[in-house]
């Protein structure tokens, strides 16, 4: 699949997503931390987020969590 | 009592009853207009990108109208019921390792060309951002009508009430076993794909 720059700078309008004139990779934010992104950071932003809402009393609590993975394989030893 | 209806033909087309839970001041725009993707704004809270959500299931879909009703001042909840049709090859079905794995590489590969082609032009996103983005990018470079995906989550507002405590020691227990609680969900961007919508739930004509 050829890369078509003007529809990616076009969704990119449309998303609102800030341009540099100066980095020379595209990169990423989380909190404070901005950095070149890794096939780490985009395997995480599809790993899908899981939107809360909860209606307690007369108050709406939202709160977006994070997916969670944790090693469930136990690795054989040689005998 | 709906349940989600799902015949799939591999070899074809997808047919599946879709559920689309929504506030009630859009319910005459609808009912005129069918539910028009192109109408649906751009939002990086989309998590497969723009176009229209469709529950598979009708309780779900019910729990998000009642969401978004009392998130906009009890505007009142509606669900629209609707046939979301596609050929084979307009569908990326997320929930299909093969399918999630060559759009990984293709993303993958999408990045390292903006790197070498977009210089005094860089993105810089957060996760929402680039999630949409990419995922746009993709249906429309493919000719991608339909995605489907199935998120998990650990606490859901359409299962039985907890304390904070016990949604604590549920979350973990869920960590632990591997196992949550999912809703999948049908994102389209082409109208032409919503068929036969109708109206089958008005939260302010319930009888209480």
């Amino acid at each position: 699949m050829m890369f078509d720059k003007d529809l990616f700078l076009l969704l990119c309008e449309k998303y609102d997503v800030e341009l540099s004139e100066i980095n020379d990779a595209p990169v990423i934010k989380n909190g404070l931390n901005v950095h070149e992104i890794t096939d780490e950071d985009v395997v995480r932003a599809f790993e899908f987020h899981q939107p809360y809402f909860e209606y307690f009393g007369n108050r709406i609590n939202t709160e977006t969590m994070m997916c969670e993975f944790s090693l469930l394989e136990d690795y054989a030893e040689a005998c | 009592m709906h349940s989600g209806l799902s015949i799939w033909n591999k070899s074809e087309k997808m047919k599946e009853i879709g559920y689309h839970g929504t506030c009630l001041r859009h319910r005459e725009d609808i009912e005129k207009n069918g539910l028009d993707p192109d109408k649906c704004s751009y939002r990086t809270d989309h998590w497969l990108g723009q176009g229209v959500y469709f529950f598979d299931d009708y309780e779900k879909a019910l729990w998000w109208a009642s969401t978004i009703s009392l998130q906009n001042k009890s505007c009142g909840g509606i669900i629209f019921e609707a046939e979301i049709e596609a050929s084979d090859k307009e569908v990326l079905d997320l929930d299909d390792n093969k399918q999630l794995d060559c759009f990984m590489t293709e993303t993958l590969q999408t990045l390292q060309e903006i790197k070498e082609q977009c210089s005094g032009q860089m993105p810089i996103f957060d996760d929402g951002k680039m999630r949409a983005v990419f995922f746009d990018y993709y249906k429309i470079r493919k000719g991608i009508s339909v995605i489907i995906g199935t998120f998990q989550k650990t606490c859901a507002g359409y299962t039985c009430k907890r304390s904070p405590a016990e949604r604590e020691n549920q979350q973990k227990i869920m960590d632990i076993i591997g196992i949550k609680f999912k809703e999948r969900q049908i994102c389209v961007s082409q109208k032409e794909c919503i068929k036969s919508t109708k109206l089958i739930y008005n939260e302010q004509e319930e009888v209480i």
